[in-house]
């Protein structure tokens, strides 16, 4: 076990530089010129050459890649070229929030996969139709539910879920920036209460494309659990079929679902820049469509080595457990 | 679910005579419709923005009209352009960059697959351990980068999307084809003095095959929302392009006086990723079925 | 007969629905068993004995793919067929069972302990039921999981965990047929002692009549769902009464049948093509059928079919050279270990050790062992398929063609897509003797190779998934012998085949060995299918020859003691 894990951190580091290493590249090859996005298009020579040096861009390559590893590590993304403010202080505020919101989706998604996994391995008449109800879920865009659900608890039900942003309220001072947390530091269950409620949409949006993903696999899982020998072991010894799903299919179906819900993770990610669009939510997703739209590419960079950085950690946590849970992954 | 009489048929039927109908009669209703599905909506997406009465890039009346709207049957845009017209156009731009997306990233991908798993020794580790870290790099995170680094445009969208797909093609290709090669029947035509690519070609290939072409019939689907998402987000073509996901974000600033204009264009993606899932999904089972 | 009777199925009948066609899978089957009694169901596949094995325990599914009438009655309960609620009280109390698939039918992701404490109620209980089935250590096995044991341990696990509710009726489908010999015999052993212990009727459901022997004390023959003869398992051995028992009995290969003479009952395909043999040597044929059945056919009268090669092709430079000196095969110190990663570190499998033989011109040559033994890799390298780390391996022989390959799975050996013909072809193409040969002449061929095998021109155009299961085993010994290779290497050919089925396996490759010339070399795990094939038996473990030992007086000459451990699993 400790040997796996060691290996595991190993790529892990090996995955973070190439990672790093690729952004870079990037940014060396983007279309559009920093000092320019940085200027203006109407700045003197001299400006140009001054904002040059300024952002390190005169030093060799190596040098610069060096650098940027080495701010990287410390979290120093460098400055923005849109606000001219270091890019590292921009995301702390939308860096929580964006958790926050992964949080709530990853722990939606687990339920909308188990309970749909749950109709769906049920034999009879559903079958055709839950088929059907999978298919239109598991093909709707994000937005497409994001708007859907804005339209039907916004709109039409007369604001009983908000559509936009974090909080009725601001931010406390000193606090966490995850803000259901931060009600709840404060004793305040009105905080809270609110901050939930401005969760809700915008992380059932997000939660539902992997959610049926999810489910897919787990009834998959279990259907062909049920269906294997050790499965009629278990009937011939006389276990009913609910103790054969409970104490056998449901354990053989979890490993290959857990590793798709860390897959899922990475698709996830995409959804939330997306949502995050949709509901005004000041996270690392607004901020990245806010980048792009400038032409900002340190920031966009930045957002993505984070977002990077957290699905590639989340990867080797998931293989980790699922070695500790599942024997043959660890012999093999 | 209990004792399968599968197998108990299957061996009694041991004889089974090629059907050249066998793949499509042992299709269900709802199978055939999807494929039904598949073949209109290809057709829409083909000839459908040439029969459209009105320009998708010109306005032709008045601003934000509401769907069912006399002469504009989805409505109109913020700039009063037909919704119907541009929603056909945007089927078609997305329907064509899926496939090539898709036809790009399996070509490579099985490219890189055929030869590694092939080949094997050096090579194929060498190529493999160059996939391993695209695969365990975040896909849609790095497609956004290189689409960003390249510019705004469908095009990028696509060249980011390829980078991170193919990687998927060259794993999946590499174990069919090693599976494949170690099949009774590649090595009784290695024994037989059948060697090289002669060997790839007629005993190797063909058994590969139909894997892929499933796989990308099901990624079609997959690819149609990715590309839309990354539009979405700033990622495509700005407008006037009739590009889908474009539209909906665009969209997104009179969504609540105007729903239609960004839940039009959202709902269009959905169906032509739903209409391909569901029909991918379809081959799939047929090719189970008939067990090639 | 005082004892109680546990199992009574009356008149049961049952039918399988599927793809618009109806299966009548059993048909008015009654029999019963009494308390410390065992009964074996024996048939060869698709006879409905696994479908009876499954009906009384209740779980031929109710889906509606399935219809079953008669009445079963289990410990003086009645029961229907088909899954009713009843059951529920019934299995995994006073019927349990104990499956094929020793590798797949516990779940792999439990402990044994945590899986048999279950049903004995703690781990000391768990302890004495392993003991039972006499695993030794039985402390240590129960922290281990199903992957960690090997096939044997698995199995004894499994009837562990059958006998641990003291069920009045025992279900073994097929318990044995998936592990190797010696340990089949182990395993059998640890069975029945345990049922003797446990005072249970048994119902055996097996295709083997050796292994039904053994077992049983009365043996059931069913054929296409028919329950065709019931007796005492000696009686139904001995003077069996039904003509399919009879013929089974003659398929059966024991360690005297008879070497020279083909086997079984004569066989329409294969006397056919042993006419074929003879009209190509100018010979008449039209007895044959009469003198198998007289027992006065030897293989000695199909020597030789040099011209008729030379007469299909329309080659006169045929290279066939009578009175060599030279062997067919010569394998020098070959060395083969396979390395594998466990826990990080490389560990090697030392698979073949320096292993050296020849097989001479016209002499087949059994490589005898179980798995793991390194027979099956000695074959591949032989094949060329894989190369041996260190040491030769001369196989051109003779003829100068090569060696071909009959697989275990033949029809899986057949690329699916491609005609026979094609198939055919491509051997013809790579060979000294097809170099020159147009596509005419090839065809040509093919077409007597075919015909030699039993096969007609029809079969030409055809794809391997449009014949039937024994025409493409006939095609893939077709193509490896359409150039007659200077060794034909048979993989197993019948271990995987019913024993009409392999009886007519093992006709053909007599035959073919006989009128071609060729070379055999015969890997199995069969001392019995190996005597009746080989001149010499080479016996194999952990990858070295251990004894060579001539066919005719195997049983007697044969002086090691793991050969002897192989000629005692050999159930006569």
């Amino acid at each position: 076990m400790l040997v796996f894990v060691a290996k595991r951190l190993g790529s892990l580091v090996v995955v973070l530089f190439f990672l790093t290493l690729l952004v870079f590249t990037l940014g060396k090859v983007a279309d559009s010129d920093p000092v320019r996005t940085y200027v203006g298009v109407n700045a003197s020579a001299e400006a140009v050459e001054a904002a040059r040096e300024e952002l390190g861009l005169d030093n060799p390559i190596p040098v610069q890649f060096g650098s940027f590893v080495a701010g990287a590590v410390q979290g120093d993304f460098g400055i923005s070229l849109s606000s001219k403010r270091p890019i590292a202080d921009e995301l702390s505020t939308r860096l929580p929030a964006t958790l926050e919101l992964a949080g709530w989706a990853l722990a939606l998604t687990v339920v909308i996969g188990v309970s749909l996994a749950s109709l769906y391995s049920r034999p009879g008449r559903f079958g055709a139709f839950m088929r059907f109800v999978f298919f239109s879920a598991a093909s709707a865009p994000s937005f497409l539910i994001a708007m859907l659900s804005v339209l039907v608890f916004y709109k039409w039900l007369d604001g009983a879920l908000p559509a936009a942003g974090r909080s009725s309220y601001g931010p406390y001072e000193d606090a966490t920036g995850f803000y259901v947390l931060d009600g709840i530091l404060h004793g305040s269950p009105t905080y809270t209460w609110d901050a939930i409620q401005h969760l809700l949409l915008p992380a059932f949006a997000a939660a539902v494309g992997s959610g049926v993903a999810l489910a897919r696999v787990l009834a998959d899982g279990i259907s062909s659990s049920l269906g294997s020998p050790w499965a009629r072991t278990a009937r011939a010894l006389g276990e009913r079929e609910g103790t054969v799903l409970r104490r056998h299919a449901l354990r053989n179906a979890s490993s290959p679902a857990l590793s798709l819900l860390a897959v899922q993770a990475g698709f996830m990610v995409s959804s939330l820049v997306v949502v995050e669009q949709v509901f005004s939510w000041n996270g690392l997703g607004s901020y990245l469509s806010g980048a792009i739209g400038v032409g900002d590419f340190p920031a966009i960079a930045a957002v993505c080595l984070i977002l990077g950085a957290v699905y590639v950690i989340l990867n080797t946590l998931v293989d980790v457990a699922l070695a500790a849970v599942d024997p043959r992954v660890r012999l093999s | 679910m209990l004792y399968s009489p599968k197998r108990t048929l299957k061996r009694l039927e041991r004889p089974t005579p090629d059907r050249p109908d066998g793949a499509w009669s042992a299709l269900g209703v709802g199978e055939k419709l999807s494929l039904v599905a598949v073949a209109v909506t290809v057709l829409v997406a083909l000839v459908g923005p040439a029969l459209m009465p009105y320009s998708a890039i010109i306005p032709s009346g008045e601003q934000l009209l509401p769907p069912l709207s006399p002469g504009h049957v989805l409505g109109t845009d913020v700039l009063g352009m037909d919704m119907a017209t541009r929603l056909v156009a945007g089927m078609q731009r997305s329907l064509f960059a899926a496939v090539v997306v898709t036809l790009i990233s399996a070509a490579i991908g099985t490219l890189i697959g055929v030869v590694a798993g092939f080949k094997g020794g050096w090579l194929d580790s060498a190529l493999m351990r160059f996939t391993d870290l695209f695969l365990a790099f975040p896909a849609m995170i790095i497609a956004m980068a290189i689409a960003a680094a390249i510019g705004q445009s469908l095009g990028s969208a696509m060249v980011g999307i390829i980078v991170v797909w193919w990687p998927l093609y060259a794993r999946l290709v590499r174990g069919e084809v090693r599976r494949a090669a170690a099949l009774p029947h590649v090595q009784a035509a290695r024994v037989a003095g059948v060697g090289g690519w002669k060997l790839l070609w007629r005993h190797v290939v063909p058994a590969v095959t139909p894997t892929v072409v499933v796989t990308a019939s099901l990624d079609i689907g997959a690819v149609v929302m990715t590309l839309a998402a990354l539009s979405f987000i700033g990622l495509g073509t700005p407008a006037p392009a009739p590009e889908l996901g474009r539209m909906a974000s665009d969209g997104m600033k009179y969504f609540l006086n105007a729903w239609w204009v960004a839940v039009l264009p959202s709902l269009a993606i959905g169906l032509l990723a739903f209409v391909f899932n569901y029909a991918g999904d379809a081959l799939r089972v047929m090719l189970r079925r008939t067990g090639v | 007969m005082a004892e109680p009777i546990v199992l009574t199925v009356s008149d049961l009948t049952v039918t399988y629905r599927g793809r618009g066609r109806v299966v009548t899978a059993v048909q008015d089957v009654s029999l019963s068993i009494a308390a410390g009694r065992c009964l074996g169901l024996v048939g060869e596949s698709g006879s409905g004995k696994s479908t009876i094995g499954a009906a009384v325990q209740g779980i031929i599914a109710a889906d509606g793919s399935a219809h079953a009438t008669g009445r079963i009655s289990i410990a003086g309960r009645d029961l229907t067929p088909i899954t009713d609620p009843a059951w529920a009280q019934v299995r995994g109390r006073d019927v349990t069972s104990v499956f094929q698939d020793p590798m797949r039918s516990l779940d792999p992701t439990m402990t044994i302990g945590r899986m048999l404490n279950r049903y004995t109620g703690s781990a000391e209980a768990s302890v004495a039921a392993l003991e039972r089935v006499q695993i030794r250590r039985a402390g240590e096995v129960l922290k281990k999981y199903p992957h960690q044991l090997s096939g044997g341990m698995r199995q004894r696990v499994m009837i562990a965990l059958a006998l641990a509710p003291q069920p009045r009726l025992l279900v073994a489908d097929e318990p044995t047929t998936a592990l190797d010999v010696s340990v089949q015999a182990e395993v059998l052993s640890v069975l029945r002692e345990s049922i003797e212990g446990a005072g249970c009727a048994v119902l055996f459901v097996t295709h083997d009549l050796g292994v039904a022997r053994h077992m049983c004390d009365d043996i059931a023959v069913m054929k296409d769902g028919l329950v065709v003869e019931t007796g005492a398992a000696d009686d139904v051995i001995a003077r069996p009464e039904d003509a399919y028992t009879q013929r089974l009995m003659a398929s059966r290969i024991t360690l005297t049948t008879d070497r020279m003479r083909p086997v079984g009952a004569p066989e329409p395909a294969v006397v056919a093509s042993m006419r074929d043999v003879l009209a190509d040597q100018g010979r008449p044929g039209d007895d044959v059928a009469d003198a198998w059945g007289a027992g006065d056919l030897e293989w000695e009268r199909f020597m030789g079919r040099t011209a008729a090669v030379g007469a299909a092709t329309g080659l006169s430079d045929v290279r066939l050279v009578e009175h060599v000196t030279r062997p067919s095969l010569a394998v020098n110190e070959v060395d083969k270990t396979y390395w594998s990663r466990v826990k990080g570190r490389k560990v090697g499998n030392h698979v073949l050790k320096n292993v050296s033989f020849e097989i001479g011109y016209r002499e087949a040559v059994a490589l005898v062992g179980e798995s793991g033994s390194g027979k099956s890799t000695l074959l591949r390298i032989a094949a060329g398929i894989e190369n041996p780390d260190s040491g030769s391996v001369d196989s051109q022989g003779v003829a100068g063609e090569g060696t071909q390959v009959i697989f275990q799975d033949a029809g899986a050996s057949l690329t699916p897509w491609r005609t026979v013909e094609e198939l055919l072809r491509e051997r013809i193409e790579h060979t000294t003797t097809g170099a020159g040969m147009s596509r005419a002449q090839m065809r040509a061929l093919a077409l007597s190779t075919l015909e030699l095998v039993g096969l007609d021109e029809s079969v030409l155009a055809a794809r391997p998934t449009q014949l039937s299961g024994g025409q493409q085993q006939r095609v893939a010994i077709a193509r490896a012998v359409v150039v007659p290779p200077s060794v034909l290497l048979c993989d197993e050919p019948t271990s995987a085949l019913d024993v009409s089925v392999a009886c007519s396996v093992l006709n053909l490759i007599n035959l073919l060995r006989h009128s071609l010339g060729i070379s055999v070399m015969f890997v199995t795990h069969d001392l019995a299918a190996a005597r009746l094939i080989a001149d010499r038996v080479l016996v194999m473990t952990g990858g070295e020859i251990v004894e060579t030992v001539g066919a005719e007086r195997l049983a007697q000459d044969i002086t090691t003691d793991y050969g002897r451990r192989l000629v005692d699993a050999v159930l006569a």
